[in-house]
């Protein structure tokens, strides 16, 4: 096979596997869609959440428009009553962010697509909002890694945001999508202690690595 | 149909993904994808419709409300867009030879919002009498579950009865009744999920088993699409 004819079978074959992991995602982002609009219908999460409108997609093309680096669906949920851990807690967008490359992707050391999963006040629409590192940090937000595996964002004046982060490629299963997403999802936003929600699981940990006044960036730990 | 769209003879599924003919204003997509997936149900026996019902139902719920008995099934029948004041997508009565009776009413939505913030309400208060409730259940399949779990943040009439599915939800179930040895509902559930996944709608299978490209053409830095330094 000469050199261009290499190139040509490698443009036909990775834009295939694109394709494909496309797919995939969609239907990840459907299913966890779904398993969330189930879970709120559990008994302990009717009665302290109800979904407040419809998911909102979100997704972040590469330069040329030809391929989405990023999605992210995102949920407002309305807080029904005071009887979390936590009394300060309004109203905000419980999230899923898919990052296949681009600043979603740029920890230290990391070299996979990540998931992120978590609470912020605003949905991910990627022209301000998503996640990504290095993390943009303000005098405002304070923002902490609590055990390695878990971004907290405090305010004096307003409640906390959160999120973690897992690898795409351990998500194969719906079982896994349940038991990666949807359980910690349920279990952080009803106040589970970060040890109770993720411990045990194959999350993304950090370490804190360079960082300045505008921004903090992370090193991801080995699998 | 199903033979058209999956051996791609026909491409006018498209129209299920919003593509238009030329001056072609109004497409019944509901209704229209209502009957195509429902519609060959009429063809198949009572027990292989109580099995359709029985799986869509207790898919992955392991609490399914007013679950089936598993004796004999005596009867099943469905009727499409039933009307009285207010008009279902379809009506499906089962009966057992124990004499347990079920009711499912079923809402499909496709690329429309529900009719109406209590289209859902008003068809479990209006259309099913007092008695019939006692043996109902209320399907919502659309591509998401969010209308109606909307539709129970706003106010919870149902009580655990209204089941809410996506269509991808609805492909993933089907998988466990593709082999099932009765022919119609075997061929008729891997048209369904093939039809599905025509139009996006196929289950998650996961990352690990994608066939990444075998063929890198270019060794060291360079990555496919950027050409190589001369």
């Amino acid at each position: 096979m000469n050199r261009n004819e290499s190139i040509g079978v490698s443009i036909g074959e990775s834009l295939r596997f694109v394709s494909s992991v496309a797919a995939e995602c969609e239907a990840l982002l459907k299913t966890v869609k779904d398993e969330v609009s189930r879970m709120l219908l559990q008994a302990d999460m009717i009665k302290v959440y109800s979904a407040a409108g419809d998911w909102i997609l979100s997704y972040e093309e590469d330069e040329t428009g030809w391929i989405s680096m990023e999605v992210a669906a995102s949920l407002a949920l309305q807080i029904k009553s005071k009887r979390l851990k936590d009394k300060n807690k309004a109203s905000g967008h419980a999230f899923i962010q898919i990052s296949l490359a681009g600043c979603g992707t740029d920890a230290l050391n990391n070299r996979e697509p990540l998931i992120y999963v978590g609470w912020w006040h605003e949905p991910i629409t990627f022209g301000e909002i998503q996640m990504g590192f290095p993390i943009d940090v303000s005098t405002d937000y304070q923002l902490k890694l609590e055990e390695g595996a878990l971004f907290r964002w405090t305010h004096k004046a307003a409640p906390d945001e959160w999120c973690y982060v897992l690898r795409l490629t351990d998500v194969n299963t719906l079982q896994d999508a349940i038991k990666l997403i949807v359980t910690p999802l349920k279990r952080l936003l009803l106040g589970d202690s970060i040890n109770d929600a993720l411990d045990s699981l194959p999350i993304v940990r950090f370490l804190p690595a360079e960082g300045d006044s505008d921004s903090q960036q992370f090193t991801a730990m080995p699998r | 149909m199903f033979q058209a769209f999956i051996r791609r003879k026909s491409r006018l599924y498209k129209r299920y993904l919003g593509y238009r003919e030329p001056g072609e204003r109004r497409v019944s997509e509901e209704d229209e994808i209502t009957a195509l997936i429902m519609g060959p149900l009429e063809y198949l026996p009572p027990e292989a419709q109580v099995l359709i019902w029985r799986t869509i139902l207790e898919w992955h719920q392991p609490d399914p409300p007013l679950p089936f008995p598993n004796t004999s099934v005596k009867d099943a029948q469905i009727r499409f867009w039933p009307r009285t004041t207010i008009e279902p997508d379809l009506l499906v009565e089962l009966e057992w030879m124990c004499g347990t009776r079920r009711i499912i009413l079923v809402e499909f939505k496709w690329n429309a919002p529900l009719s109406g913030q209590y289209q859902l309400h008003r068809q479990w208060k209006e259309y099913l009498s007092k008695e019939q409730k006692k043996n109902a259940i209320h399907l919502f399949i659309g591509p998401e579950t969010s209308p109606a779990i909307n539709a129970i943040s706003e106010s919870n009439i149902w009580k655990g009865r209204l089941v809410a599915r996506s269509w991808s939800n609805i492909a993933s179930s089907l998988r466990k009744i593709k082999l099932n040895p009765n022919r119609g509902l075997s061929v008729w559930s891997t048209q369904v999920i093939s039809f599905l996944k025509l139009l996006n709608l196929n289950s998650f299978q996961g990352f690990d088993h994608l066939q990444p490209p075998s063929n890198p053409a270019i060794k060291g830095n360079n990555v496919f699409f950027r050409s190589a330094p001369k």
